[in-house]
């Protein structure tokens, strides 16, 4: 079996080739953020333009780089959703026609299920069941993984996205857009006892999450005070303190709740290092093993696509060649 | 000569098969359901003419403009069905983009025989999609300046006299036109078999594209605020 995966939900034109045997063969991005940047996020009728005009340069190119030619590909594989109608729409058209025009079949995948499995893409993947904590700018959830296709939500964020408080507070502090990254960068240069921002909903029973008040927090202080460098240093160090201890503070609970050893951290978020640090070092004394993607792959990309396409239709899994999307999905409907 | 087409750049969803000299079409209306329905009617009308995708010379498809969403949909059906072709073996694999204006003046020419006509589509907004055709002696329709998307009391218009009004902005923005034509056509939508007759005119003149070259044409290129 090997799959063509195309995705294609937000920002990010993504393309990859996933073979059952020989694992990942190639993958392609490119990535929208200098066409929202100016806007301060992403713009749906903008994201679909730019999809239209790259994803079969990228299907030529992963194609190229996998040595693969229509006979031994086997499967197409597209987000169907959730994400912005118009952008899924693109890759779920363009992958069911090339599904139709090589006479193969066709799956649509959920987004957050192949950043969920993303970590499979791995030398040293984890084994089911395990529990993942879903981290981006739309998601903070944490999830019991049976298996493929068994996922029970334990928690979720009640109102913001961490990755969107990221962002959000990182354009408070003149870090352009989206600037998660850049405050982890810029956290490095901070002060991490001259602010102390709260850790929500933590000392609630449950595994839900809230970051509005957070972001609110940090919009306060950064209003309340004169922004010279150090102190732009010292709210994102604070900031990041607080949102990486709250996230890290759930997983152990879930790890307790779940009696399960093993912890997969997904999503553009997960890619902060602060955060992996902590993540080790709680896993490691509750006795597990905590499991990442690599860096590539914590944000949106193609390779998670078809990889989970891949499984899906060795399970015998299939759609029925008609272009769907499901802007809003439920992680459990999928 | 065997020419796929399709449009689905209105609420129409629209596909039509060109075999030599003969057209044969599915045509429904079907407002936000053509992405549903369009590989399913394509696969039907290939079927009733027992002909397979790789047995074609080129796709043509309604470029716009028209739906945002529509156009890219008739664009990605069009890029997903030549690549997938061209990857098979065919060298570039011809695609032929048809103003979706074009099509609903030809088809207006084809069924009244009208020879020069505006043609005016809603782009919300308060503006409208906007193109003056003439039929050549060949018997197809043939722009006059350019296509733009303006306020209705904005559009070109020629100094001739005579020209018939097409499309629904004749309807909707009626009166705001400074132009009043002898007769108007405002419920025709752009059909893939008006298409194919336009087709096969490029695809003789090798005028074509490669399948990811297959671009909606959208005219309003603004569309937020910095």
């Amino acid at each position: 079996m090997r799959v063509l995966g195309i995705e294609t939900s937000c920002d990010e034109t993504a393309v990859a080739v996933y073979d059952a045997k020989a694992g990942l063969l190639a993958h392609a991005l490119y990535s929208q953020i200098t066409t929202h940047a100016k806007y301060g996020g992403v713009v749906p009728e903008l994201a679909s333009r730019d999809h239209i005009r790259k994803v079969i340069s990228l299907i030529e190119e992963a194609m190229a780089i996998a040595c693969s030619t229509p006979k031994n590909i086997t499967g197409v594989a597209y987000t169907a959703g959730p994400g912005l109608v118009g952008a899924l729409l693109v890759g779920a058209a363009i992958g069911q026609s090339i599904g139709f025009a090589w006479g193969l079949p066709t799956i649509g995948i959920h987004h957050m299920e192949g950043h969920l499995l993303a970590p499979m893409l791995e030398s040293e993947p984890p084994s089911y069941p395990f529990i993942a904590l879903l981290v981006s700018g739309g998601h903070t959830m944490l999830v019991r993984v049976a298996q493929l296709g068994i996922y029970e939500i334990l928690g979720e964020s009640v109102d913001d996205a961490v990755g969107e408080a990221f962002d959000k507070t990182a354009k408070l502090l003149g870090l352009g857009y989206p600037g998660g990254a850049a405050l982890a960068a810029l956290a490095k240069k901070g002060d991490s006892k001259r602010f102390h921002f709260p850790r929500p909903m933590i000392n609630r029973v449950g595994l839900e999450f809230s970051f509005s008040g957070l972001k609110t927090f940090a919009a306060n202080v950064i209003a309340a005070h004169s922004l010279d460098e150090q102190t732009r240093a010292d709210i994102a160090c604070a900031f990041q303190e607080a949102a990486v201890e709250t996230l890290v503070i759930k997983c152990r609970r879930a790890l307790r709740l779940t009696g399960l050893k093993t912890l997969v951290v997904a999503g553009g978020v997960g890619a902060n290092l602060v955060l992996r640090e902590q993540v080790h070092h709680m896993v490691k004394e509750e006795g597990g093993i905590a499991y990442f993607p690599r860096h590539e792959f914590c944000t949106d990309n193609g390779a998670m696509i078809a990889y989970v396409g891949c499984q899906r239709l060795l399970a015998g899994q299939h759609g029925d060649g008609v272009i769907q999307v499901a802007p809003r999905w439920n992680l459990v409907d999928c | 000569m065997k020419i796929l087409a399709l449009d689905t750049s209105s609420t129409a969803c629209s596909v039509a098969l060109l075999l030599d000299d003969n057209i044969s079409y599915l045509h429904r209306v079907l407002p936000s359901q053509q992405a549903q329905f369009i590989l399913p009617m394509l696969k039907e009308l290939l079927a009733i003419n027992k002909i397979n995708l790789n047995q074609l010379n080129a796709i043509s498809f309604g470029c716009g403009p028209g739906s945002f969403t529509g156009v890219r949909l008739a664009a990605s059906v069009t890029q997903g069905l030549a690549y997938g072709l061209e990857a098979c073996g065919l060298e570039e694999f011809p695609v032929i983009p048809i103003s979706s204006l074009a099509a609903l003046a030809q088809a207006a020419y084809h069924d009244l025989g009208w020879k020069k006509l505006l043609v005016g589509v809603d782009a919300r907004i308060q503006e409208v999609y906007w193109g003056a055709y003439k039929v050549n002696e060949q018997g197809y329709v043939e722009l006059i300046n350019t296509e733009i998307v303006c306020p209705p009391a904005q559009v070109i218009l020629p100094e001739e006299k005579n020209w018939y009004g097409v499309g629904n902005a004749w309807e909707i923005y009626a009166g705001q036109i400074a132009y009043e034509p002898p007769e108007i056509d405002a419920t025709r939508l752009p059909m893939a078999a008006a298409l194919l007759e336009l087709a096969k005119i490029d695809y003789l003149k090798k005028k074509w594209v490669s399948a990811k070259e297959a671009l909606p044409v959208y005219l309003r290129d603004t569309v937020t605020k910095e």
